[in-house]
């Protein structure tokens, strides 16, 4: 069988998976591990190992077996989940993802990294076991898992279909795993159904939730002592079994009450080959290029990079909206010639050119949309950088994270990355204080840093908050004299924050290494103006900093026609023209009691004056030679006098915002090729505003003659 | 002759797989990524085989053949293991809890459509 | 009506050493700001008008990728005239994070002030709210009319930024 066609689950699946296992790994409590993160990192590290052996990915499979192998000593508490252990498996991630990056590109893949991997793995899996902690009781204060057999007596005549078992499950599934389900006869040959459950619900909670459910009060739940059974009955008995190659690909069970007979093994061969060549570990490779550089550090700038299945060019985006635009006036051009006289009998003509009209306008929203990606890819990367740095630093801090879906064109994430990372670490530096600071300040030992992204006023709002030290308004103030910066006393604590931006307020020396080589404030403040957005702080001494970041919307870049109207250039985004046509005399009506109306086919569309709103008036209006752009928006359309067309541009979006404020009407602003600045019309507030609510034109019209 | 085979396991790929070489030998395949999702389905489908994978959250394969065998529709059903290797280990629980065999991934297509027509019969 | 109390504490609170100022003509005054809050001069050029801004935001400009308002103070402080002539200038200045132009009829020095040259502003109002001028200083030729233009730029009155801006 083909294998190839199920290489991108195969992907994404490993992906998610190595995903899963880091994400717990990082949240992993280490003086009390949760036996279900362990269990969940167990049955990650095993399906990729059981996948990876199909594709024929061994080296993976390999690196896996030995990262199961380790959680399983963990889990029998032989072994001591240190920060050092845990740094290992996340390592082992990296690595692995770096290898799968390479598969799926189908680029050289360096063994030397892996390898390194997997013979750390291997020592610490054969290592002594590290005695192990004194541990507490499986606790139920701590919320873990604690095991509970349940054993519910069933009506004599009725059995087990006595109980409402896909509501039971879903309940029990509700509260946590279940293992174990027995249908049997107790002692006195009563129908009894019992299970474990795996839970870190209180004892009393599963009891009373059962007996409701069951309605009946013939339910027994009993805690168990000593930790969970492991997963899988084929889990890592690598210390029993000897060899590893199989030999029975397939199997029956001898006959049983039941009925099942035991056929003869099939001797067929076990493993098929897999899709890649790739020897094991266990024998070194026989190449390798000095050239390639170590993984590590690429590992962790690919994370954010490589969720989605496919990765593409910007290039090639551009050049995809490039032409989807052309195809956008095509179409226009398209629509016109089929208002000829000759064609416009022809209504399977309209609907085919109508139908064009509409998929084209969907498919340039579909490509635009290719550039936008969620925050989580930056934000994504933080829990690890908190993690490393707070070790570092000695101190205790927790991460939150809030809107990582909000989506954010593509460049000014990646332009966003290295400024927030900086702003990160500073908090972990300067605003967290340690422990035994925080603790003596009548605070929590842990501190929290914050990371939100929402949407606001038309842009994206990103916030950095800590709950450490503050801003220190004196020794900012007194930093400042020294450096030469203008400064008096009455300065708002506002204006002494944004001393810390200052060029030349942080020196060399003093950027320590947490922080980043040469990364002052005011380079973080540079890069944030360079994306057309503005930085603030708020800080309370002892209390903590907020950081915020505006951001426009977009540096996106919007298909739009360059009008001319009243000797203003403005741009009408593409997507909202229907059509254009040069207007014959008599094509605009008037209509007592309503608008001016433009004849379109047969139809009548309201002329939108723009002259109230936007304070212009389009020459042409005295003569009746005016272009009419019909344009469209929540479903209206409306016509718009315009003085000449002059050509069709993609524009990038600029926000008036930024140094100005919103202005009604008007989407944003851009810059032409000439350096002039050209606003960016915003059809559907001008619709909304400018047109009289519906009225039934035709009949207007009619009535007129 | 077509059946109804229910596949259980937590990995995309191998479900794809599965419904794969299970539709193109004419059979009706239902899906399930986990144990508990499992036997939901196979109290709402009276299905003619289980195929379900040894290692999946919430409930696995082990619990499920357990969960099952005690359910009076399921005592006669064929329910196979799949598994990444065939210890005696494996085998002693699987038999204990009433499975009818196993498979060893990655598995024949051929093979498996051989196993499912024996114990369909 | 001006509330003496709180300019005379604006001036002492102006009690520094040596600060610089860029002086500009306005019609026929002399107005001094802060050197530190502008970032370039500009030959005045095409601005693109904003439909239903006030007649003294004369419409934006384009600064290197970035839009900027440009405001008129000839106008918005009443003068006779505003006049672009080719010596027309556009001071752009950067107030909270934000870049804004101001037209001047030109620039005429670079002053560096002491506390003692700084007079309280007189007691008659001035062409501006008097809330806004720091002071007098009789520097060069004609004196000086110090403005603290952020507090100018910001303020409700101009309505330049949406409100958040202006803390």
């Amino acid at each position: 069988m083909d294998l190839t066609r199920f290489l991108p689950m195969f992907f994404q699946e490993t992906e998610e998976h190595l995903a899963a296992m880091e994400g717990h790994l990082l949240r992993l409590d280490l003086r009390a591990p949760d036996p279900e993160a362990l269990n969940s990192i167990f049955r990650a590290a095993h399906s990729v190992k059981g996948n990876s052996t199909i594709f024929g990915a061994t080296r993976l499979a390999e690196v896996m077996h030995r990262i199961e192998t380790i959680l399983d000593h963990i889990r029998k508490e032989e072994l001591r989940p240190t920060h050092d252990v845990v740094s290992l498996l996340l390592d082992a991630c990296d690595a692995v993802r770096e290898e799968l990056r390479c598969l799926k590109d189908a680029t050289d893949v360096d063994p030397a990294a892996l390898l390194a991997v997997y013979e750390r793995l291997t020592q610490l899996a054969q290592a002594d076991g590290i005695p192990p902690a004194a541990l507490d009781d499986p606790a139920q204060e701590t919320g873990r898992s604690a095991r509970f057999r349940v054993e519910v007596q069933l009506p004599a005549e009725k059995g087990i279909t006595a109980l409402p078992l896909a509501e039971l499950y879903a309940e029990l599934g509700t509260l946590g795993r279940v293992e174990d389900v027995q249908a049997s006869s107790s002692a006195s040959g009563v129908p009894t159904f019992s299970l474990f459950l795996l839970t870190p619900e209180r004892q009393q909670a599963v009891r009373a939730k059962l007996v409701s459910l069951l309605g009946t009060d013939n339910v027994r739940v009993e805690r168990q002592q000593g930790s969970p059974r492991p997963v899988t009955p084929a889990s890592p008995a690598s210390a029993k079994r000897t060899g590893r190659a199989e030999t029975t690909a397939f199997g029956l069970f001898t006959e049983e009450p039941g009925g099942y007979r035991l056929d003869s093994p099939y001797a067929a061969s076990a493993t098929q080959t897999g899709v890649f060549d790739t020897s094991a570990l266990g024998r070194r490779s026989v190449d390798h290029d000095p050239n390639h550089s170590g993984f590590g550090r690429r590992a962790n700038d690919r994370m954010y990079f490589d969720r989605s299945s496919i990765r593409v060019d910007v290039d090639k985006v551009d050049r995809l909206l490039n032409l989807v635009g052309e195809l956008v006036i095509a179409q226009s051009m398209l629509a016109e010639a089929a208002q000829s006289s000759a064609a416009v009998q022809d209504a399977g003509l309209r609907d085919s050119v109508a139908y064009v009209g509409r998929q084209t306008r969907d498919l340039q929203e579909a490509v635009m949309d290719i550039r936008l990606l969620p925050l989580d890819f930056l934000f994504s990367r933080m829990p690890r950088l908190i993690r490393d740095l707070a070790h570092k630093l000695s101190k205790d801090v927790e991460l939150v994270m809030h809107g990582g879906e909000t989506e954010l064109d593509k460049e000014l994430i990646e332009k966003l990355a290295d400024p927030l990372m900086h702003l990160v670490r500073n908090s972990l530096d300067h605003g967290i204080e340690p422990p035994g600071l925080r603790e003596a300040a009548g605070k929590n030992r842990r501190g929290t840093v914050q990371l939100r992204a929402v949407h606001r006023g038309g842009g994206i709002l990103v916030e950095v908050e800590d709950d450490g030290a503050g801003f220190d308004r004196e020794r900012i103030l007194g930093k400042a004299e020294e450096r030469g910066l203008s400064i008096h006393p009455a300065m708002s604590d506002e204006e002494v924050w944004q001393l810390v931006f200052a060029p030349g307020f942080t020196t060399a020396e003093e950027v320590s290494d947490v922080s980043g080589r040469g990364v002052g404030m005011d380079v973080v403040k540079r890069n944030i103006r360079a994306l057309s957005g503005h930085i603030d702080v708020r800080s309370t001494r002892g209390e903590g900093t907020t950081i915020s970041i505006h951001l426009p919307l977009t540096l996106a870049i919007l298909d739009g026609m360059t009008v001319e109207i009243g000797g203003e250039s403005f741009i009408v985004p593409l997507s909202s023209i229907s059509e254009a046509f040069l207007t014959h005399p008599g094509q605009i009506k008037s209509i007592t009691s309503g608008p001016q109306v433009v004849q379109v086919r047969e139809s009548y569309v309201p002329v939108l004056d723009l002259e109230p709103l936007l304070r212009i008036r389009p020459e042409a209006a005295r003569t009746d030679a005016a272009i009419a752009m019909i344009v469209e928006a929540d479903g209206r359309r409306a016509a718009l006098a315009v003085d000449r067309l002059l050509g069709q541009q993609q524009v990038v979006i600029k926000s008036l915002e930024t140094n100005y404020r919103r202005v009604p009407g008007i989407a944003g602003a851009t810059v032409l090729g000439n350096g002039r600045v050209a606003l960016i019309l915003d059809v559907s507030a001008l619709m909304r505003v400018g047109l009289a609510p519906m009225k039934n034109l035709e009949t207007l019209v009619a009535a007129q003659g | 002759m077509r059946k109804l085979v229910l596949t259980v396991d937590d990995s995309a790929a191998i479900r794809e797989m599965l419904a794969y070489v299970l539709k193109s030998a004419g059979h009706r395949v239902i899906e399930a990524e986990d144990g508990m999702d499992g036997l939901q389905k196979a109290l709402g489908n009276q299905v003619d085989l289980v195929i379900t994978d040894q290692s999946m959250p919430k409930m696995d394969g082990i619990t499920l053949v357990k969960a099952l065998r005690a359910l009076p529709q399921y005592k006669g059903i064929p329910i196979l293991l799949l598994t990444t290797e065939s210890s005696d280990n494996m085998k002693e629980e699987g038999r204990s809890a009433g499975a009818t065999g196993w498979l060893v991934k990655p598995f024949d297509p051929n093979k498996l459509i051989e196993v499912v027509e024996k114990v369909t019969r | 009506m001006q509330n003496l109390s709180s300019t005379t504490a604006r001036a002492s609170a102006v009690a520094v050493p040596t600060r610089e100022f860029l002086a500009f003509r306005l019609g026929d005054e002399d107005y001094a700001i802060d050197i530190l809050k502008v970032q370039e001069i500009r030959v005045f050029d095409a601005v693109t008008k904003l439909p239903g801004a006030p007649e003294y935001i004369r419409g934006v400009i384009n600064l290197r990728g970035l839009i900027a308002p440009v405001i008129d103070l000839r106008i918005k402080f009443g003068f006779k005239e505003a006049l672009y002539t080719p010596f027309t200038v556009a001071i752009v200045l950067l107030i909270h994070e934000r870049l804004v132009a101001i037209v001047a009829d030109a620039v005429v020095d670079v002053v560096a002030l002491t506390e003692e040259d700084v007079k309280p502003p007189p007691e008659f109002a001035t062409s501006v709210n008097v809330e806004y001028v720091i002071g007098l200083a009789a520097k060069s030729e004609n004196m000086l009319i110090l403005l603290d233009i952020e507090r100018l730029i910001s303020s409700q009155e101009l309505g330049i930024f949406d409100v958040e801006a202006a803390i």
